[in-house]
């Protein structure tokens, strides 16, 4: 071997040396980058020479740059991710809809309504005086607004919902976008060599926690480093194209999403989107729906009570709240509800119900509540009215007719609090007597209502009070359960990062050591060529 | 495990997190007082305290009507015991003009303080109690009685209050229960001529038609009942009876009590004595009646306030923080924080970098 051999193997040593100080300075770089795997280089031996006295060394190569990285641990981060941000949603809406039950803090609807009934039983102890009914009439209307202002506030929970729901499809467009075409770059840049593109894939894994924070999703990647990114049944990502999400108004004018025309929520399980989707209906089907049902049932039973008594001027037959009016949803394009009224008001469910058409002429009634039929089988006549429980609808073509699996959606208590207002405007109207021979000291009729309000109600099973204990403790349980299932789920995550940092994570301190290791061997390697010139020197020098 | 520097970092930060989360909470309770502070903390609690609140409320409002009911009832009361006294008094005056030394003159002048009497009872029978007549019945926007024909103008019924869940009490007496003139079954006494007697006849019994009179006194020359009243079914002119007069209440009664002292008619008033007694008793009834109204809804009352105390304290015990643990809780949290942030100062301040030179 020639004395120049040194040399090159003092020159390989530099340049190991430095590959390995760059490697060392780019962790370090990246040490508080999120998503970041650490990177080795990683050093071989090149083929040896064979001298006489056996096989030579001919000095270092950096073979590879490794990446620290473990695919198993880094899709469970994802799922992981993907649950985490479900729960998250979960309880911070379920905690902003149990403010608004939260007669702790501030007094809401209990302290409305007991206020409420108090000036019931001051007009029964002086049905004669007007003060007495006047503030009566002001503590209705406190009543009406506090139930609207919880209402609004339940609502804005919805809405808020929604805003985050086409947010959420936006942002999820452009990283799959992006994914899209990050696959392209790191195809084009390991095809043919046997290196990774790391700080691509570092940056694709970034992007793909990011949507894991989104949407739930299953991914895979194919032989030339592309991955697929798959939601339920249809495909987000495939190799360099994406497929975006959008957003459509519902018929009742919440949010859905869509993809090519399809209806996608129900394959949204994971993600904050799932939690979106989901907070959102339970708020509408719960604590919304129970508020609005309570506070017909109030209407109702007061009117009917009302009714019954005699004001001051000896008239009778009056409402106290505005009637309870009600709301019908058309989910047909041939036929709508042309008229809908409520006949008795006495026989009224407060159940919600749904005219249902199994074919062009034939329909049914269920009550969607109880989920019981209200009339099996019925021949559909345009125009003619529909009666069931107290309630008169009217079905009319106004196209082709209704078709099989056309339904009509009738609530009596969906605009209950949209509707609340008093329909009595004066002190004198309040109807305490039970009768107009009795006027004006007669307060049987004050305390009949206060019976009501503080007797059982048959539509809810319960007391007014009573149903509404029933409401704070669904939202509190609501509330205590999403928050325990995000603090479980936030644990896991942060102990499979925990598992993820130890194999993928940068310790500085180990950095520290790999630099002066480092340039130790570039000294060395230094010296070597120093020590080889100084030889060359003694030879020429001969 | 390999440690990476983010792994440290990120145990320090969750470490503080939750040290100044529980002090956060720590905090809440210190600021509200309570351990309750939004339903999730205590689900089952939460809704016990709105049941304890539903409870107090409903027992405070029934202390309020109870308060409400018992100052009508004893304003009642007050004013049966000034008509007892006006009673008392009609009664001495009656006697004094039966006396053999009162002459007609002085019957008359006795008439003038009668009349001054029945103005008085008339005013007593309309009385008013934050603008209502008490005893109108439930009528209370008119005045019980004529002023003029003295007849009750009320009605019979009861305005009931709610002093407990169950539990109703009247709060008022009609004018018909304190100031009429109830008279139970015939009744004659003997006039001390010894020919003459006075019937007092329950007065619906004598003449359906009439049934406004409550009683009919009749002065007549036989002591058998049924005689009197058929004379008086068949109608004038009488064979038996001399003398007749009806009314409904005391202050016709008065009244008939002042003309008969105008008119010198002593028979009409020896008659009147009897009523005059009745009636002192029957209002002694109707206070006593009043009385056991009271007594009732103050034992009420006295339930309500109990029951509100031991709400009261139930409501606390669910609700309330209790101070001295969640103090100590800061104060445990505070050495914890501290000693995790000197800890963690001193962690993160180190590095190997610091070493090398």
């Amino acid at each position: 071997m020639a004395i120049f051999g040194i040399f090159d193997i003092g020159r390989s040593a530099i340049l190991a040396s430095r590959t390995a100080l760059d490697v060392t300075a780019n962790n370090i770089a990246n040490v508080n980058t999120p998503g970041f795997s650490r990177k080795e280089a990683v050093f071989d031996i090149p083929t040896p020479e064979r001298t006489r006295g056996g096989f030579i060394g001919r000095g270092v190569t950096v073979s590879t740059v490794r990446r620290h990285y473990d695919k198993l641990l880094q899709e469970q981060v994802l799922v992981q991710e993907q649950n985490l941000a479900r729960a998250n949603i979960l309880g911070d809406v379920f905690r902003q809809v149990e403010e608004v039950f939260n007669e702790q803090q501030y007094p809401k609807f209990s302290d409305s309504f007991n206020a409420y009934m108090n000036a019931w039983q001051d007009v029964a102890d002086n049905p004669e005086s007007l003060p007495q009914r006047s503030v009566l009439l002001q503590r209705a209307k406190g009543l009406i607004s506090t139930a609207k202002e919880m209402e609004r506030s339940l609502k804005e929970t919805v809405k808020f919902a929604d805003i985050q729901i086409e947010d959420s499809i936006d942002k999820i467009n452009t990283i799959t976008r992006e994914i899209a075409t990050l696959n392209g770059m790191i195809t084009k840049v390991e095809a043919g060599s046997s290196y990774e593109a790391s700080d691509l894939r570092d940056k694709r894994d970034n992007l793909m926690r990011q949507l894991s924070g989104l949407i739930g999703f299953n991914s895979f990647e194919d032989d030339v480093g592309r991955v697929t990114i798959i939601v339920g049944n249809k495909t987000l990502v495939e190799t360099e194209n994406s497929f975006d999400l959008s957003a459509v108004k519902n018929f009742d004018g919440t949010i859905d999403i869509t993809a090519g025309n399809e209806r996608f929520n129900d394959y949204i399980t994971r993600g904050a989107l799932s939690g979106l989707l989901a907070s959102r209906q339970e708020v509408q089907e719960k604590p919304l729906k129970d508020l609005r049902r309570l506070i017909a049932s109030i209407v109702k039973e007061t009117n009917l009570q009302h009714r019954q008594g005699y004001d001051l001027e000896g008239t009778t037959g009056n409402d106290f709240f505005s009637p309870l009016q009600l709301f019908a949803l058309d989910y047909s394009d041939g036929a709508s509800v042309t008229s809908k009224s409520i006949t008795d008001p006495a026989q009224l469910t407060l159940d919600e119900y749904e005219i249902r058409f199994s074919d062009p002429s034939t329909y049914s009634v269920v009550d969607v509540t109880t989920n019981t039929t209200v009339i099996a089988s019925a021949a559909y006549t345009s125009g003619s009215p529909i009666s069931f429980d107290g309630i008169e609808v009217v079905v009319a073509d106004d196209g082709g007719g209704p078709q099989a699996g056309d339904r009509f959606f009738i609530s009596p208590i969906e605009r209950s609090i949209d509707n609340l207002g008093l329909n009595v405007s004066a002190a004198e109207e309040v109807a305490a007597s039970a009768s107009d021979s009795t006027l004006p000291g007669d307060n049987r009729n004050a305390l009949a209502m206060l019976d009501v309000y503080q007797g059982n109600v048959a539509d809810l099973g319960n007391s007014f009070n009573g149903y509404y204990r029933t409401i704070i403790a669904l939202t509190g349980t609501m509330s205590s359960t999403a928050q325990d299932s995000a603090d479980f789920e936030q644990s896991l995550l942060n102990e499979l990062n925990q598992r993820r940092e130890a194999v993928s994570g940068v310790n500085l301190d180990e950095e520290a050591a790999n630099l002066i290791r480092f340039q130790k061997a570039f000294e060395a390697g230094a010296k070597l060529i120093k020590i080889t010139d100084e030889m060359l020197e003694v030879i020429l020098n001969l | 495990m390999r440690i990476s520097s983010f792994t440290i970092y990120d145990r320090l930060t969750r470490a503080l997190q939750e040290n100044l989360r529980r002090q956060y909470e720590a905090h809440e309770s210190l600021a509200t007082g309570k351990k309750i502070n939004r339903p999730s903390q205590d689900v089952a609690g939460a809704s016990r305290v709105l049941d304890y609140r539903v409870s107090i409320n409903e027992n405070r409002q029934n202390i309020r009507s109870i308060d409400d009911a018992t100052s009508y009832l004893e304003i009642t009361e007050g004013i049966l015991g000034d008509a007892g006294e006006t009673l008392t008094r009609l009664k001495e005056l009656s006697l004094t003009a039966l006396n053999g030394s009162t002459n007609k003159e002085g019957r008359t002048a006795i008439a003038k303080e009668v009349k001054e009497l029945k103005n008085q009872l008339l005013s007593l029978g309309n009385s008013s109690f934050q603008g209502k007549y008490i005893f109108s019945g439930l009528l209370t926007d008119g005045q019980a009685f004529d002023p003029v024909t003295y007849d009750y103008q009320g009605d019979e019924n009861h305005m009931e209050v709610k002093v407990g869940p169950d539990t109703r009490v009247e709060k008022n007496l009609t004018g018909n229960e304190t100031f009429a003139y109830v008279q139970p079954s015939h009744e004659v006494v003997a006039i001390d001529d010894g020919a003459r007697y006075i019937h007092y006849i329950p007065g619906q019994a004598i003449d359906a038609t009439y049934p406004r009179s409550r009683v009919v006194v009749a002065i007549a020359s036989t002591d058998d009942p049924s005689a009197v009243e058929a004379d008086l079914q068949a109608g004038p002119p009488y064979t038996t009876v001399e003398d007749t007069f009806y009314f409904d209440n005391m202050i016709q009664m008065t009244d008939e009590l002042q003309q008969a002292l105008e008119n010198d008619d002593t028979t009409r008033v020896r008659a009147l004595l009897v009523p005059i007694d009745d009636s002192g008793a029957q209002l002694t009834d109707a206070r006593a009646e009043l009385g056991a109204r009271v007594n009732f809804i103050e034992t009420e009352r006295g339930r309500l306030d109990n029951a509100v105390l031991s709400l009261k304290t139930l409501l606390s015990e669910t609700e309330d923080a209790d101070l001295a643990e969640v103090i100590s809780e800061v104060s445990k949290n505070e050495v914890a924080l501290q000693s995790l942030r000197s800890t963690g100062a001193k962690i993160l301040n180190q590095s190997l970098l610091d070493f090398l030179r």
